[in-house]
């Protein structure tokens, strides 16, 4: 993995949880980290410092995703500071709300696929031009177990939106091989971030541990390994268009 | 700079070491750091990879053919006998006839399901066993494309593939909250003996076809899977298969 040395990553949604993580050791494998936050700047500034503190390179960038011209200023940013962006991981996302098919509005739907869909397309557009003039780029997408199973309760537009990140996934790596550009992604389990306290009640997660084989939640630095593993070169070179579970054997291929 | 692929001190058994995708695995074990047994059946062979391996690290070779149950037995005993423990196990024996499904003989079955099926069972559980006993193990198994895509002429071969996807499910969901993780990995296109024997020159010019990447793997594209999931990097993940395949299982046509 020394062939991450030196690259320019930008981890969106990089202030807290699987993204901050995913970040740290991007900081510690040796590479330029671009931490992207929406609201929580201490958190962002924190892992910046603890990226800086082991020797590594960072910058924090600062933007509610769901705006396309936020996506442009955050990319331009990165660029800015960087010259290049190598390896992108679009990490932001969320569940936004526990909702019943009969509590759904046409706000609730729109907010939750723009925070998943439609953001993650504003940074290909944005990115993928850039990847492109370098001459080849790498891309982590973050999917999710709910791709794959459904999702659990109130959070099916959130699992359909994971769902065409898992499909977008395999699309755009064969769009994108000509190009140099792999695209894989990493499908989380139930890890525990904010994301689950937020969002999950103490019985939820008891009832999700029960579903894991390994009977545990998995933490983010569990995810770390396999963000590092598909945008290594090295590591993963013929690897593209694919999802890879992390979840405790919670839901196998 | 904290290593999360690092192997050092690991105890690691290479069944099939002697040749192929089994060979590149323990050289790249080696690298990382882990005491490497190769397991293969032809002595020569055998001694002509421990004497190609030693300049790397601490690699220990034993004679056994492990469609022979006894062998197998022995070998896990032999091997534990001499070295105390294992930590990682890494199941690469494999072999092909191809015809045409309406030609296979009850011979063709057995040949085939003994090494790629029997074996692999068998020595999972073996070498599982003790891996129980201690609380910890990482075990990879071969898949193939064919475990997931009808192919002409290796019907025995894929069910065999198809079942290794199967049983790396089951041992993993069994094991998971004791300590023991069992991953596989499907190789797409590889040109190792075995490959370039089953493929002649139409047959691979479809597969470059169908592989968005238009080039066959290198066999050190492969290792780095192999090293992911038997590392601390993979430690939530179990039940997984990684591809590796240029895109192939991406591809819809």
């Amino acid at each position: 993995m020394s062939d991450l040395k030196g690259k320019a990553v930008l981890v969106s949604g990089a202030s807290t949880g699987i993204g901050a993580g995913a970040a740290r050791a991007f900081g510690a494998a040796g590479a330029r980290v671009a931490v992207h936050y929406n609201s929580s700047k201490g958190e962002a500034e924190q892992v910046a410092a603890d990226i800086r503190s082991a020797g590594g390179e960072a910058i924090t960038v600062g933007g509610d995703v769901t705006k396309h011209d936020n996506v442009r200023r955050i990319v331009g940013d990165t660029l800015a500071a960087f010259g290049r962006i190598d390896v992108l991981v679009n990490n932001a996302g969320g569940l936004v709300k526990r909702t019943p098919i009969a509590d759904y509005t046409d706000e609730f739907v729109d907010r939750v696929l723009t925070l998943n869909v439609r953001q993650v397309i504003w940074f290909m557009t944005e990115v993928v031009p850039v990847m492109r003039r370098q001459g080849g780029g790498n891309i982590v997408n973050v999917s999710s177990i709910a791709a794959r199973h459904g999702g659990g309760p109130g959070s099916i537009i959130y699992a359909g939106s994971k769902g065409f990140i898992a499909t977008a996934t395999r699309g755009w790596a064969k769009e994108l091989v000509k190009d140099k550009i792999r695209v894989n992604a990493v499908s989380p389990g139930v890890i525990m971030t904010p994301f689950h306290e937020r969002f999950s009640t103490p019985e939820q997660l008891k009832a999700m541990q029960a579903m894991i084989p390994m009977d545990r939640l998995g933490t983010p630095e569990e995810c770390a390994g396999t963000f590092l593993y598909l945008a290594s070169d090295a590591l993963s070179g013929y690897v593209t268009g694919q999802n890879i579970e992390v979840n405790g054997g919670q839901y196998m291929p | 700079m904290k290593n999360r692929f690092s192997l050092e001190g690991q105890y690691a058994l290479i069944i099939g070491g002697t040749s192929g995708i089994g060979r590149e695995f323990a050289k790249a074990y080696l690298e990382e750091g882990a005491r490497v047994i190769i397991a293969g059946s032809k002595q020569e062979k055998l001694d002509r990879a421990v004497a190609e391996l030693k300049p790397l690290g601490r690699v220990f070779g034993y004679r056994a053919d492990v469609s022979d149950l006894d062998q197998l037995h022995g070998l896990v005993g032999v091997t534990l006998a001499h070295h105390g423990h294992l930590d990682l196990l890494v199941n690469c024996q494999g072999v092909t006839r191809m015809k045409p499904a309406e030609a296979f003989t009850p011979d063709d079955w057995s040949h085939i399901i003994d090494v790629n099926l029997r074996s692999v069972f068998f020595a999972c559980t073996e070498v599982g066993r003790h891996m129980l006993g201690r609380g910890r193990g990482s075990i990879i198994n071969i898949a193939s494309l064919s475990s997931y895509r009808g192919w002409p002429n290796s019907a025995i071969y894929s069910i065999s593939k198809t079942a290794i996807v199967s049983m790396t499910e089951t041992l993993a969901t069994e094991w998971a909250t004791r300590g023991v993780r069992v991953n596989a990995i499907a190789p797409g296109f590889f040109m190792t003996a075995l490959a370039a024997g089953a493929m002649n020159a139409t047959r691979r010019e479809r597969a470059l076809d169908r592989t968005p990447m238009r080039r066959f793997g290198e066999l050190d594209e492969l290792v780095g899977a192999a090293i992911y999931l038997a590392s601390p990097a993979a430690r939530f993940v179990t039940g997984e298969t990684i591809r590796v395949d240029g895109g192939y299982l991406a591809a819809g046509l």
